[in-house]
């Protein structure tokens, strides 16, 4: 009970009421031998603060936390039409810059899941409940003045943010 | 580095305690948490990520409450406490830290968003 009322008053830096020049209580302290060593049995925050970007669990969280973005190299052996272009685009492989002056903007495409949701009911009032998943391209725009904006199938007809605006 | 616990934050599980069980309290030092803030204050924040540190029984407890979902109890220097949880079907990855000079691991554990992308 009382070390969890110091752990708590510990952890409350901003509550804790400034030590006084003078002390309101003096305990006499007996004398110990003179070679008291004393030892921290908690965890060495400092050392495994300089261990854990090593460690093996964030290499395998990385794979889903820092997924390397898809990369491809190479010169098509044909001019690219615009359904090429389209399909590349879709698949997020053409990301990057694009535009001059106002216009200038990052797009990023990414491939979401959504779920179509279908209820029938038939002559005997039974409800049949279907799911049904399927994938959809979303475009995220950042413009080079602020406006932010997000395309997908939901609102294709989405509007920029302003300038100062939350995206 | 030095003064790791100036940086450090804690992670708070609690159970309440039950007919036929006690209620535990576990808090476990906490070096890096993702969360996005909920809009209203009855609901848990979405925590994209953390990763705390401690003994065996502790990580271990932590990782099952991962995977049934539960909520936990965030804070850390000059972040307020804040209830977040990593939503249904999140997993953890734990692995063992070994320090010199010290008998046991110390188990690492990892709870990353299992749909890191989208966000509210």
């Amino acid at each position: 009970m009382v070390h969890e009322l110091f752990f708590n008053a510990g952890r409350n830096y901003a509550r804790l009421s400034p030590l006084l020049d003078q002390p309101d209580r003096i305990y006499s302290v007996p004398p110990s031998s003179p070679n008291v060593r004393l030892t921290y049995r908690g965890l060495p925050l400092d050392v495994l603060e300089d261990l854990l970007p090593s460690s093996r669990a964030y290499r395998q969280a990385g794979r889903i936390l820092f997924a390397p973005q898809v990369q491809v190299h190479g010169r098509p052996l044909t001019p690219l039409h615009a359904g090429h272009v389209g399909i590349l685009s879709c698949s997020g492989l053409l990301n990057g810059i694009f535009g001059t002056g106002e216009a200038r903007h990052v797009a990023c495409w990414e491939t979401g899941k959504v779920v179509d949701r279908f209820e029938e009911t038939d002559d005997q009032e039974v409800t049949t409940i279907r799911e049904r998943e399927r994938f959809t391209q979303r475009l995220t725009l950042v413009f080079a003045n602020g406006r932010t904006a997000v395309l997908s199938e939901e609102d294709p007809d989405a509007k920029c943010t302003p300038e100062d605006g939350v995206a | 580095m030095q003064n790791a616990h100036l940086r450090m934050g804690w992670l708070e599980f609690t159970t309440p305690p039950g007919r036929n069980s006690t209620g535990i309290l576990i808090t476990l030092p906490m070096d890096r948490v993702i969360v996005e803030p909920a809009g209203d204050r009855d609901t848990a924040a979405r925590c994209h990520m953390f990763s705390v540190v401690g003994g065996d029984q502790d990580v271990a407890a932590v990782a099952a409450a991962v995977a049934e979902g539960a909520r936990f109890t965030t804070e850390g220097p000059d972040v307020p406490r804040i209830v977040v949880t990593l939503g249904e079907n999140a997993r953890a990855f734990r692995s063992s830290v070994t320090i010199p000079g010290r008998k046991h691991a110390v188990r690492h554990l990892v709870g990353p968003d299992p749909v890191p992308g989208p966000t509210r």
